[in-house]
């Protein structure tokens, strides 16, 4: 044994220098595609979230990955069909455990505690159910976002009117109140950073502080029934806040008439409790 | 891993006698998580009340009386097996005394569904009510099954003087039963107090 | 040990042994006979049922009473009636204390208590269930192929994608526990059966039956939930919803009782000197498993008996509009749901920790970590389901908890990633197939749990949730840990189960086609659901069909590189059939100190065991040595 190279010593050079190439190729080259871009805050928001995740899990896969690599390289016996050799006797290493088991506690706290400290600080977009915790500070424009088998509409109580787009002006704070006439459905705006899931009898609000003009995909994303698929509609937040009132002015137009027969603005919406008597 | 023979080609005694009750133990948790999800069912229905629809309409309250009665039942039931079980002279009277009282309570509770003022579809509370005793009445089904077969083989053996049986295995498995039986019943306290009293 | 048993249980009458014994034939034969027998009866109660609130105004009671008797025909066939009502007459327990040889293949087809035959039956059970869901993994992947050409409508699609998660679900859950644990346990812990042996074999024969039941729901119109049966569209579907009732319901009673019946044998047959510090790491992941079963598979069942009286008894559980609610569902599925997927990852590290020592020629490194590693999974697995409902709207104050205690499970997790890494370190690492399984389930699983991590991360999880990304993740956990896993003690212990070596050139080729297909074919879904595509949806947007053809291009080698497994078993068996050695891996494990194949009564006396599991690497023993003491057998 008295060529044996310092075997950790390579391993920790080798990890080293991974990192160092992989780490700004993660942070500059992979982060910035991270999902869901960065056309709102809480997007925005997502997308740091993701990019510390990543950034946080290469150097543990790498080691994982380097280390299985290593030991397969160094340690492999090459002669398979020669007498079978064993390695040394080494049940355990105490200080090894306990490194090992304080590197990934802290990593934990510190992921568990990054993530609550995002997810405080402006909703992160997600569903909040009715009475939510973390509330943007602003003027807020409600809309209401109804889930029925297979499509969303959309009502805007301030303006007493009801749509099947979906148009949000800029720089404003929105509050989604998301919910369902039927089944479970979940109402996912991919590129404003938002999904919430509609269920029946629930008001479930998400929060979402837009910025410039955006176009945005809205999907279905809880199995609803035979057309869950199909199941999207595009939207877009305003060039400007003029060009979403006269939206709004247009919209009012065509559905003056529908309006009218709407049933009252509410929450949720039931048949009544009594529906089956008995 | 060394192993050298041990000489014994029999397996321990002891195996069996502790599987049995090990068994029964395990059986008691797995019962608990069985009842579990509609204790849990109840107060999340309870707090939650969708549509304010705990109880729809007047008059979906179970008759309190006939709660404690089949309660009642029941926890004598339980009592008097887990007594009889340590007890090898009174083990098999008081095995069957606690079968009729088994078969009495769901009678009882037979009789309870047939004088209920609501059907299952009236609210969450209606729901529970059903789903759960209805289910508890299953398990106490599989509960006389158990206590039927313990008894029966002791009463067999007895007869026989206890010869060709191994009659430690046979009082093991009483007690593993009375474990289970007194286990349930103790549940089912709970969720008769839950149902008809609260 | 003092008292060994002298009193000689009387074995049990001959079974008969005809064609019309009790066999899988009469079985089957009653099953039907059931089925219409009750489904029948279920008729006579139509009038009442119809005017329920069932919003498809079928015969629910019917079609549920139709499955109950063709399971309860198909078991007193196989004659699981007859010790019950013997029993009932007070006669005495009788459980053989080991088996007897019994020549002949008619016991594969029948109840038998010989724990190594029941275990074949799994395998080959499983296998052909394990087959039908791969079969509709790669009918989605064909649907995929195109966002606008449709192989299948809509409910077709939906119907494949819930029959495949509810098969690999409910079969793979006993995919370890049902075909390894049944065989092993009782050897390396020296029991030569396990605790209820009857039991052993009803686990088996009812999670067959609830296969079948699945199967049937294409008869009905097959079921749009996907496995995970939310209400209340649940409640909107027609009979083949039944179907997915009673396959659960079934599966999580086979479960419940297997799990029982393991965690029972280890905790109290072990054999003289097989201390729990003794007790093979493998055997610690089947008591974590077990446990998980025990508590967790119930739930599911009473969830499914209430799904079950929504549709035939009329209660409210799950309609919100009465008093239900569709939170209730949810809460109940993952309270049983998160600790069910531990069910499926826990056996895959038990295994890989099992194996290592002995290709590294190493002891495993760090036996006790390891060990709490797993039990700590298995209990934290109880406290985290609500990640799955992030966005659901339910507790949402709730939601840095489950974040904590989701990122939580990874440290016990971490453990067994320690062990694995450190006991290769500095060995003697002999690259055989099962090695080869091994290393690939470390890698795999590294990127389930990376994923996992970005998914516990609610800020990160409000854009996966729901999309391919999660399903991407759960694949690695559950396809690249638990199958590789199984994949490597297929190859390990195979040779000792069945008697025949396994192609080991083939073997290579099968684990590189499968490593990189898998790899190939889930990978790119993490992009696909970073990029906005939900799960469960027959189209998708049209910039995302290059990603998705590649990766159903890839999906068809991956399930080639199963068949050609299938061919390397078959191929070894039949053509070049060449006897397994006693101990081709020179392990130390006792399983492999036994002949094989391994006789029927395992050991003729009960074992008395002394030192470490993991005898490696004291004496550099020259080549091939067989354990010096292990010379009793
Ligand atoms: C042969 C390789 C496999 C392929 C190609 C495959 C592919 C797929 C695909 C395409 C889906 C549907 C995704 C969607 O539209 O939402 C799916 C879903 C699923 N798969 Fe697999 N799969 C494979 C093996 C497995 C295994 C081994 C398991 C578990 C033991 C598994 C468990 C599941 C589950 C639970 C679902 C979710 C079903 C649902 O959404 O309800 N799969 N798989
Ligand atoms: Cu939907
Ligand atoms: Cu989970």
């Amino acid at each position: 044994m008295r060529s044996e190279p310092n075997h950790m010593r390579r391993f920790v050079a080798l990890w080293l220098l991974a990192n160092a190439i992989m780490l700004p190729i993660v942070i500059f080259v992979l982060a910035p595609g991270m999902p869901p871009g960065n056309g709102t805050e809480q997007a925005a928001g997502q997308v740091v979230d993701n990019t510390v995740l990543l950034a946080l899990s290469t150097p543990v896969a790498l080691g994982v990955l380097l280390f299985l690599g290593y030991t397969i390289w160094a340690f492999r016996e090459r002669n398979l069909d020669g007498p079978v050799l064993d390695g040394p006797a080494v049940t355990g290493n105490s200080s090894v455990q306990m490194w090992w088991l304080i590197t990934t506690t802290a990593l934990v706290l510190f992921l568990a505690g990054f993530g609550s400290v995002r997810l405080l600080e402006d909703g992160s977009g997600g569903g909040q159910g009715p009475s939510p915790l973390v509330v943007p500070s602003g003027k807020a424009l409600q809309v209401q976002v109804i889930g029925q088998q297979w499509q969303f509409t959309y009502r805007y109580p301030a303006y007493g009117l009801e749509t099947n787009s979906l148009v949000l002006p800029p720089d404003t704070l929105v509050e989604f109140h998301v919910t369902s006439l039927d089944v479970i459905h979940s109402f996912w705006a991919y590129q404003l950073g938002v999904k919430a899931d509609a269920n029946p009898g629930v008001d479930n609000i998400a929060y979402v502080e837009t910025r410039g003009p955006l176009s945005f995909e809205v999907r279905c994303a809880e199995l609803c029934g035979v057309w869950h698929g199909y199941m999207y509609n595009p939207g877009k937040v305003a060039s400007s806040k003029a060009a979403f009132a006269s939206w709004i002015q247009s919209q009012q137009q065509k559905y003056s008439a529908a309006s009218k027969v709407l049933p009252p603005y509410s929450h949720t919406y039931f048949p009544g409790p009594n529906g089956r008597s008995g | 891993m060394d192993a050298v023979s041990s000489g014994y080609q029999q397996e321990p005694h002891q195996w069996r006698l502790r599987s049995l009750s090990a068994g029964a133990k395990m059986w008691c948790g797995s019962t608990s998580g069985f009842m579990g999800a509609f204790l849990f069912a109840y107060f999340y229905l309870l707090a939650l009340d969708p549509n304010h629809s705990w109880k729809i309409g007047k008059n979906v309250n179970p008759s309190g009386g006939l709660g404690v009665a089949i309660m009642a039942v029941f926890v004598l039931s339980g009592l008097l097996l887990w007594l009889g079980s340590r007890r090898p002279a009174d083990e098999i009277t008081t095995g069957v005394v606690a079968i009729v009282l088994a078969v009495v309570g769901i009678a009882l509770q037979f009789v309870d569904y047939g004088v209920l003022g609501f059907g299952p579809y009236r609210g969450g509370y209606a729901s529970v009510f059903y789903g759960w005793t209805a289910v508890f009445t299953l398990g106490a089904l599989g509960g006389i099954y158990w206590m039927e077969t313990s008894v029966a083989a002791l009463w067999r053996a007895r007869k026989n003087g206890f010869a060709d049986t191994d009659e430690e295995l046979l009082r093991v498995g009483l007690q593993s039963c009375a474990l289970w039986w007194s286990y349930y019943v103790a549940l089912g306290v709970l969720m008769y107090v839950v149902l008809y009293l609260v | 040990m003092t008292a060994t048993a002298n009193r000689v249980p009387a074995q049990s009458p001959a079974r008969q042994r005809g064609l019309l014994g009790f066999n899988m034939l009469t079985g089957i034969i009653l099953g039907v006979v059931g089925w219409w027998v009750f489904y029948l009866l279920g008729g006579l109660i139509q009038g009442y049922t119809n005017h329920g609130f069932s919003q498809t105004g079928q015969n629910d009671v019917q079609i549920m009473l139709g499955y109950l008797g063709g399971v309860i025909g198909f078991l007193g066939g196989l004659g699981f009636l007859n010790y019950p009502i013997q029993r009932m007459m007070g006669y005495p327990p009788n459980i053989p204390d080991h088996e007897v040889e019994e020549p002949g293949l008619g016991k594969y087809f029948r109840l038998t208590t010989d724990h190594k035959v029941v275990s074949q039956q799994y395998f080959v059970g499983i296998a052909f269930f394990f087959f039908v869901g791969g079969l509709n993994a790669m009918l989605i992947r064909t649907e995929l192929l195109s966002p606008t050409t449709h192989v299948f409508g809509a409910q077709q699609y939906l119907t494949l994608v819930g029959v495949h998660g509810s098969m690999m679900m409910g079969m793979m859950t006993s995919g370890v526990l049902g075909p390894f644990a049944n065989w092993l346990v009782p050897l390396m812990i020296g029991s030569r059966r396990m605790a209820f042996p009857r039991m052993e074999s009803l686990t088996f024969w009812l999670l067959m039956a609830a296969g079948v039941v699945l199967i049937t729901t294409v008869f009905f119109g097959g079921f749009q939930t996907g496995w995970t049966g939310y209400e209340p569209l649940a409640n909107q579907g027609t009979a083949g919803y039944d179907a997915y009732l009673g396959f659960f319901g079934l599966v999580s009673i086979s479960m419940t009782l297997l799990g029982l019946n393991l965690a029972v044998t280890i905790a109290t047959m072990r054999a003289p000197g097989m201390t729990w510090s003794r007790l093979p790491i493998f055997c610690w992941s089947v008591v974590a498993t077990a446990a998980l079963m025990v508590l967790a598979a119930p739930m599911l069942t009473a969830t499914l008996l209430m799904g079950i009286s929504d549709r035939t008894l009329y209660t409210a559980f799950f309609d919100p509009g009465l008093g239900g609610s569709a939170y209730l569902w949810q809460n109940l599925f993952w309270v049983f749901g998160h600790p069910e997927v531990y069910v499926l990852a826990i056996p895959g590290f038990g295994i890989v920790l099992e194996i290592l020592p002995v290709f590294a020629r190493k002891p495993l490194w760090g036996y006790k970590i390891a060990v709490s590693g797993m039990l700590g999974v298995a209990i934290f697995s109880f406290f985290v389901w609500q990640h799955h409902l992030f966005v659901s709207g339910m507790n949402a104050d709730l939601r840095p908890f489950y974040m904590l205690s989701t990122e939580i499970i990874s440290l016990p997790t971490g453990f067994t990633f320690l062990a694995f890494m450190a006991t290769l370190w500095r060995g003697r690492i002999r690259l055989t197939v099962p090695m080869l399984f091994c290393l690939g389930w470390a890698f795999n699983f590294l990127f389930g749990g990376i994923s996992g991590v970005f998914n516990s991360d609610t800020p990160s999880d409000v854009t996966t949730h729901g999309s391919f990304f999660v399903m991407a993740h759960f694949h690695y956990t559950i396809m690249g840990g638990l199958l590789f896993s199984v994949m490597a003690a297929m190859y390990y212990w195979g040779p000792k189960m069945f008697g025949y070596k396994l192609n080991e050139r083939l073997g290579k080729i099968h684990f590189w086609v499968m490593f990189l297909a898998f790899n190939s074919t889930f990978g790119p879904l993490f992009a696909v659901g970073f990029l906005g595509m939900p799960r469960r949806v027959v189209t998708y947007a049209t910039n995302l069909t290059g990603l998705n053809d590649w990766v159903s291009v890839s999906a068809y080698v991956l399930g080639l590189s199963l068949l050609l497994f299938l061919f390397n078993m078959v191929y070894s068996w039949m053509y070049k059939r060449i006897p397994a050695e006693d101990n081709p891996w020179h392990s130390r494990s006792i399983e492999f100190q036994l002949p094989t194949p391994v006789p029927a009564q395992d050991f003729d006396e009960i074992p008395v065991f002394s030192g470490d599991p993991y005898p490696y690497g004291e004496a550099l023993a020259p080549a091939g040595a067989e354990p010096a003491t292990a010379g009793a057998y």
